[in-house]
């Protein structure tokens, strides 16, 4: 099963894989903000705007 | 008795969707563990046997593994380890007290300790880094004293407390690359050359990927710096001279979706193996 949710930015449609996981970051292909997944709920998936890259991220 | 993994994790990368796939081809159950919505503290119930450490915040990973640490349960990689390799002076530090080959290297607090170093390393240009971070930000490779004076002083008034560390290396002249070598339990499985034509090689700042072979010395010295600093799962950047291999730094956490289609190696599928064998023998 696929997910479709609207960029919060955009607004624009947005496909999502079935394997789409809470907190895993996309990147909206109309705008490129980029996006984290907050919710995955039965056919639902909740968008926000993804955190800014903080001072100690990374590997 | 079957291993329940508990994958410790903020954002969720392409490599923790690689780890994840890895584990179900393993049917290894996996606890996703967004450390953000945990409460450590004393009503804690972990529902996992050993944890694997994935957060994209080195200090909250860092104080999610010690938690975890604290109730015996074990983490990879633990928090020894992170706590060497998740800043680069230490790291350093660790690599020269073992004699590993390493970059040479300072930590200052003040302008005239850092010209004192660059004068005994033979001048500019040097490189400056913050201790803790990634991705090859905040780095700068400064050539002369005026652009020295003005990083330093951006950094006393603009930065953050780890930003008043300040960090030196001696600048290596690499072939337009570096290598990231991939080292699990003492052992390179993989290792790639990072091209670029910026002195900053890493992928996440457009770094081109391609498989590199892995010869003897290579082999030997990832496998020195892995003791050094406690072993797991690690990710060093070597630089290639003509006195042989340096290591410049140690990841902890490694990133590595970039790193499987060039080698062929399902760096995935080992980190995963690793944990089993971990958990077998623990």
């Amino acid at each position: 099963m696929t997910y479709q949710a609207n960029c919060p930015i955009c607004q624009a449609e947005i496909n999502l894989a079935s394997d789409t996981q809470e907190s895993e970051v996309i990147t909206c292909s109309d705008c490129q903000s980029r996006l984290v997944v907050d919710k995955v709920d039965m056919d639902r998936v909740d968008l926000s705007q993804a955190p800014e890259v903080e001072e100690d991220w990374g590997e | 008795m079957s291993l329940t993994l508990g994958l410790l994790h903020s954002t969720i990368r392409a490599d923790e969707k690689l780890l994840l796939k890895a584990a179900k081809d393993r049917r290894i159950e996996v606890r996703l563990v967004d450390i953000r919505r945990q409460r450590f503290d004393l009503s804690y119930q972990a529902d996992f046997d050993i944890a694997l450490e994935r957060s994209v915040s080195t200090s909250q990973g860092f104080y999610a593994a010690s938690f975890l640490e604290s109730l015996k349960i074990s983490v990879i990689n633990s928090t020894d380890v992170a706590r060497v390799c998740q800043d680069k002076f230490l790291t350093s530090l660790t690599l020269w007290q073992a004699q590993v080959p390493t970059p040479r290297f300072a930590l200052v607090f003040s302008l005239d300790q850092a010209l004192e170093f660059i004068e005994s390393i033979g001048g500019f240009p040097v490189v400056i880094k913050p201790t803790v971070g990634s991705w090859g930000r905040l780095m700068a490779k400064i050539n002369d004293r005026q652009a020295l004076e003005a990083i330093i002083e951006h950094k006393q008034f603009l930065g953050s407390v780890y930003q008043k560390s300040l960090y030196f290396q001696e600048y290596i002249d690499k072939p337009q690359r570096d290598i990231r070598a991939f080292v699990i339990d003492h052992k390179v499985i993989a290792a790639i050359y990072r091209r670029s034509s910026h002195w900053i090689t890493n992928t996440a700042r457009g770094g081109q990927a391609s498989n590199c072979p892995i010869d003897k010395d290579l082999a030997t010295i990832c496998q020195k710096a892995s003791r050094a600093v406690g072993g797991g799962i690690l990710a060093m950047d070597v630089f290639e001279t003509s006195n042989g291999y340096l290591i410049n730094e140690i990841n902890h956490t490694m990133e590595f979706k970039n790193s499987q289609e060039p080698t062929g190696v399902n760096i995935s599928g080992a980190i995963i193996d690793y944990c089993l064998s971990f958990y077998d023998q623990n």
